[in-house]
């Protein structure tokens, strides 16, 4: 069973916590710095504690050293209720995430139970993912929502995009071209250093200092048979 | 063309590729592989700590992407740079000189347009999850023929 406790701080609830997690309104929300966060156990006076995946949420938040913590985790938050609030779990990740601390977010992902999650928490747990840059666990969110919500579109494109990557055809015919385009950069590499080049079959059509004058001297810039690149 | 003790091919197809920094002043060398992108010809740096096909400004610019077709927001930082734009799905082909060349799809992170100053003269970058994670590979670094051996995952 996970417990956690926290002390009614009136001032991070109305001036730190609201506005990130909107909240606003809820009025059994408590938050408080975690610098002066403990675990007291039989002391009267203190919020009841919790036992849920919430609470295994501010557990493992709590537990990281304070040096660890971005600005937006010096406090943690609870309600009175010895349920699962699964909103409160959701707008933890919308803290970490809009706070961008990775691990906060990875951790608050970790302990929460998808199982009983919807397509709409999915899919927003993805965007949260990608917003704060936590691929991993975005692809991880994708496959497992893509699997149980096979009939929400949103979803099954989460899903698509960010799926493992797929052998499309491993048979198809050498490309000569490739090879002559390689050959050519190793001969003239230092010749065309830092100039960009367009190739085509291992011959050179036009080299430039930039891109952009690069694509001004091509007759047909949008020739997808040319290779334009940077000699590097 | 490589096999495994128990005769399953390892290897299908073999490419050149060129072994080099990529930035000025850069001491790390680079395996840069010409792939495709989409049917767009780029030039690839193999990053194998990477996640996704990193698809550089100028490369993107050419495959112009469908907006629709993206997926959320995301960044990456690359260099210690944080880059901002979108991911989509796209189709990679691994270009054999002798044997058979691959395509495979890919998950790729195509920085958003107004990236390309802060992105430079950088190539493109090809991970290993969500992109070579499908495909074996094994590196033949002669100085004068270096060799990237690949085959598909069955």
């Amino acid at each position: 069973m996970s417990v956690a406790y926290a002390y009614p701080e009136p001032h991070f609830v109305y001036t730190r916590l609201l506005p990130v997690l909107n909240l606003t309104g809820t009025s059994s929300a408590f938050a408080t710095p975690r610098s002066y966060f403990s675990k007291p156990t039989g002391v009267e006076g203190y919020p009841d504690p919790i036992s849920s995946e919430a609470g295994s949420a501010i557990e493992l938040l709590i537990n990281r050293s304070m040096a660890d913590f971005s600005p937006g985790f010096l406090f943690t938050t609870r309600e009175r209720t010895s349920t699962v609030n699964q909103d409160y779990e959701m707008s933890l990740l919308e803290a970490a995430s809009s706070m961008g601390d990775e691990m906060a977010f990875t951790e608050v992902v970790n302990a929460i139970d998808w199982d009983y999650r919807s397509v709409e928490d999915f899919i927003k747990a993805v965007r949260l993912a990608l917003n704060v840059g936590v691929h991993f666990q975005a692809r991880k969110l994708a496959a497992e929502g893509g699997r149980r919500f096979t009939d929400n579109d949103e979803m099954q494109k989460n899903a698509r995009v960010l799926a493992p990557s797929r052998i499309v055809d491993a048979h198809l015919p050498p490309d000569l071209n490739a090879a002559a385009d390689m050959r050519w950069l190793k001969a003239h590499r230092e010749e065309y250093y830092g100039q960009w080049v367009a190739l085509h079959g291992g011959t050179l059509v036009v080299a430039a200092p930039s891109r952009k004058g690069l694509l001004a001297q091509l007759e047909n810039p949008k020739d997808k048979s040319i290779l334009i690149t940077p000699v590097y | 063309m490589l096999f495994l003790r128990n005769g399953e091919p390892f290897a299908t197809g073999v490419m050149d590729y060129e072994y080099h920094p990529i930035t000025p002043g850069e001491i790390n060398q680079r395996i840069i592989l010409r792939i495709t992108v989409d049917d767009i010809p780029a030039l690839a740096v193999l990053d194998t700590g990477g996640p996704y096909l990193i698809v550089a400004p100028a490369v993107a610019d050419r495959l112009g992407f469908d907006p629709n077709s993206s997926l959320e927001r995301t960044n990456i930082t690359i260099r210690g740079d944080k880059y901002y734009g979108n991911l989509h799905r796209v189709d990679v082909k691994l270009s054999a000189t002798e044997g058979t060349s691959t395509t495979f799809q890919s998950t790729a992170f195509v920085p958003d347009a107004d990236e390309e100053e802060k992105w430079g003269n950088l190539p493109t970058f090809l991970g290993i999850e969500k992109c070579l994670d499908r495909i074996r590979f094994a590196l033949d670094p002669d100085p004068d023929e270096p060799k990237f051996y690949f085959g598909a995952l069955p």
